[in-house]
C-alpha cells in the first residue's frame, strides 16, 4: 500500500533521513521508534508533503507516486497525518475541530453521521462538544486529533506520538481507543511512538530510527522491547 | 449637549467607513502576519477606473460594482506577485516594505493616469437629508453607513463560523501548518482573504465617495494608515473590534475637531496610537498575541 525507498529529507544540507526503506500493507500497523532526534517526526512530515524530500526518494501509495506532492493532494489520497504535540485549534470548537478535519469531503450528511458517531464513542469530548478545544484536557485533546485525522476517511492514518506528554493512564485509553478504531476500520498506520512498550502492544512490525536511518526491523510476534532498545544508539561511537 | 451628540453621529458615520477600511486589512494581519501598506491604494486605483467609467457614461452603481471587483482582484494580484514571494522566505518586513512600494507604485501610475486634481461627483447619489431627533440632525447618510458596516460585519461573521472556506480561514489563522495537513489548500484561502479585504474596503470607498463626492489620490495612504489606527485601537483577532475601533476613531477624531481644532487631528489620532502601542498593545478587543512584523 504505502511503500518508501531512498527516503532522504534535510532542512537545508545536512539530511536528517539517509536513504530510508519501508513498506506499510493494508491493515498492517507500522511503528516506527528511536531516540529523539532519530528523524521520526521529519519522516512523517515528508510522507503528507509538508517536507519536500531528496530527488532520489520514492514515496509510491496505492501505485502511485506521491514524492513532491502538496498536503491537500495527499489527503485527498487518503493519509492523513495526526501531528505531534495535539495539534487542536484551540479557538475553535471540539465539533469545529473535527469538521475542519472532514474539509476534503464534499458528502456533508455523511459528514455530520461520522461527527456523531465519534462523539457517541467517545462521551469525554462529546460533553465538551461546544467549547474550545483548547480548554480540553491533554487527553481529550489527543483522542480529539485522532478522530479529526479520521474525518478525512484515509486509508493510511501517520500517527505522531499520541504518547506524548499524557499521564500513564491515559496512555492506555488513547491506545485502547486506536486499537477499537484499527480493527473496526482496517486501516493501515504508520506509528512514530518513544514509548516501545504501547507501540508494539498495537503494531504488527516495528522499526528503529537512529542517525537519520533505519537500524532494524522486525515482527512484534519475534521480538522484545529490550532488544528493539538495544538498537536505538547502534550507530553512536561504533564507526 | 446637543452639539455633543451631533458631533458622535457624525464622527459614527465616519468611523463606519473606517471600520470597513479596517475588516479586511486586519484580518489579512491576523490572519498571515502581513501589514497590507498597499491596502488603500488598491481600493483608490480601482475607484479612479470606476469614475472613468462614470465619464464614459456608465450608471454610478453599475461602476462601483466593477470598481469592487477591480479592486478584489488587485488586493489578490498584490498578494500574489509582491507579498508571497518575500512572506514564503521570511521576509515579513521586507514583505512591509515592499507593501508600501506597492502603494506609492499605484499611487504613482493613478496621478499619471488621472493627474492630481481631486474628482468630483454628481449630488444625489443618495438622499442626504436627515431626521430631527430632540433637536440632533441625524444623517441619513451616517447611519446608513452604520447600518451597512454593522451588517456587513455580522455576514462575514457568520460566515467565517458557518462556511467551510470561513472555517478555513479560522483554522489558518489559528495554526498554519496543522491546517494544510486537513486538505486546506492555504494559497487558495489566502487569495480569498485579500479578495475580501479589497472587496469589503472598496464598500467602505464607496460611501466615502456618497458622503464627500470626491476622490483624490492622497486618500490611499489615508485609507491604509486609518485601517491601520483602527485595527491597533480594536484590537486584532476579532471582525467586530474593527468595527469598533473604527467607530472610535471616527468619534474622536469627529470630537477633536469640535473642541480642539482640526489642525491638532493628526497630532492627537497619532498621539492615540502611540499610547495604545505603549500601553494596551492587545488593543481594546484584540487577544493576547505579540504584536509582530
Amino acid at each position: 500500500m504505502l511503500s518508501v525507498e531512498n527516503l532522504t529529507v534535510g532542512y537545508g544540507k545536512a539530511p536528517v533521513l539517509n536513504d530510508v526503506d519501508l513498506n506499510v500493507a493494508r491493515g498492517e500497523i507500522l511503528a516506527v521508534c528511536g531516540p529523539n532526534g532519530a528523524g521520526k517526526s521529519t519522516l512523517l512530515r515528508a510522507l503528507s508533503g509538508q517536507l519536500k524530500p531528496h530527488q532520489r526518494s520514492r514515496i509510491e501509495f496505492n501505485g502511485t507516486s506521491i514524492v513532491g506532492k502538496n498536503p491537500a493532494y495527499i489527503v485527498n489520497q487518503g493519509i492523513a497525518l495526526c501531528p505531534e504535540g495535539r495539534q487542536v485549534f484551540p479557538r475553535m470548537t471540539t465539533e469545529d475541530n473535527l469538521r475542519i478535519g472532514a474539509y476534503t469531503r464534499t458528502d456533508r450528511s455523511a459528514v455530520d453521521a461520522d461527527i456523531e458517531d465519534y462523539l457517541a464513542q467517545w462521551p469525554v469530548i462529546e460533553r465538551r462538544r461546544d467549547s474550545s478545544a483548547g480548554l480540553l484536557s491533554g487527553g481529550e485533546q489527543q483522542i480529539l486529533v485522532i478522530g479529526r485525522a479520521l474525518m478525512s476517511n484515509p486509508t493510511l492514518l501517520l500517527l505522531d506520538e499520541p504518547s506524548l506528554g499524557l499521564a500513564p493512564v491515559l496512555v492506555d485509553r488513547v491506545y485502547e481507543g486506536l486499537k477499537k478504531i484499527t480493527q473496526e476500520r482496517e486501516l493501515s498506520v504508520l506509528l512514530v511512538e518513544q514509548n516501545v512498550v504501547k507501540a508494539m502492544e498495537l503494531a504488527d512490525r516495528i522499526a528503529v530510527l537512529s542517525h537519520g536511518t533505519k537500524s532494524f526491523e522486525a515482527d512484534v510476534a519475534s521480538v522484545t522491547s529490550d532488544e528493539v532498545g538495544s538498537h536505538y544508539f547502534e550507530h553512536v561511537g561504533g564507526e | 449637549m446637543d452639539y455633543f451628540l451631533q458631533q458622535l453621529v457624525n464622527g459614527t458615520g465616519v468611523g463606519a467607513q473606517y471600520a470597513l477600511w479596517c475588516v479586511g486589512y486586519g484580518m489579512v494581519y491576523q490572519v498571515l502576519g502581513q501589514l497590507h501598506f498597499a491596502h488603500g491604494d488598491t481600493l483608490v486605483f480601482a475607484a479612479f477606473v470606476g469614475f472613468t467609467l462614470i465619464v464614459l457614461g456608465m450608471p454610478f452603481w453599475i461602476a462601483m460594482t466593477l470598481a469592487t471587483v477591480l479592486a478584489g482582484l488587485l488586493a489578490i494580484s498584490v498578494e500574489r506577485v509582491v507579498y508571497r514571494p518575500l512572506i514564503s522566505r521570511n521576509l515579513v518586513f521586507m514583505a512591509f516594505v515592499a507593501a508600501m512600494a506597492a502603494g506609492f507604485m499605484l499611487r504613482a501610475i493613478v496621478q499619471f493616469f488621472w493627474g492630481v486634481q481631486p474628482r468630483n461627483f454628481d449630488e444625489g447619489i443618495l438622499p442626504t437629508g436627515s431626521w430631527d431627533v430632540f433637536g440632533v440632525r441625524v444623517g441619513y447618510l451616517p447611519m446608513l453607513n452604520l447600518v451597512v458596516a454593522v451588517a456587513i460585519v455580522i455576514a462575514f461573521e457568520q460566515f467565517l463560523r458557518r462556511s467551510k472556506h470561513g472555517q478555513a480561514i479560522v483554522a489558518i489563522s489559528e495554526d498554519r501548518s496543522t491546517a494544510e495537513l486537513m486538505g486546506i489548500q492555504i494559497n487558495r484561502i489566502i487569495a480569498l482573504i485579500y479578495g475580501f479585504s479589497g472587496v469589503i474596503g472598496m464598500i467602505g470607498l464607496i460611501l466615502y465617495i456618497t458622503n464627500f463626492r470626491t476622490l483624490t489620490i492622497g486618500l490611499g495612504f489615508a485609507i491604509t494608515l486609518k485601517a491601520f489606527i483602527a485595527a491597533i485601537i480594536g484590537g486584532i483577532g476579532s471582525i467586530r473590534a474593527a468595527l469598533l475601533g473604527g467607530i472610535l476613531l471616527g468619534i474622536t477624531e469627529s470630537m477633536v475637531s469640535a473642541y480642539m481644532s482640526s489642525i491638532l487631528l493628526d497630532a492627537t489620532v497619532f498621539g492615540l496610537l502611540i499610547v495604545f502601542l505603549l500601553l494596551m498593545p492587545n488593543g481594546l478587543m484584540g487577544q493576547k498575541t505579540q504584536l509582530k512584523l
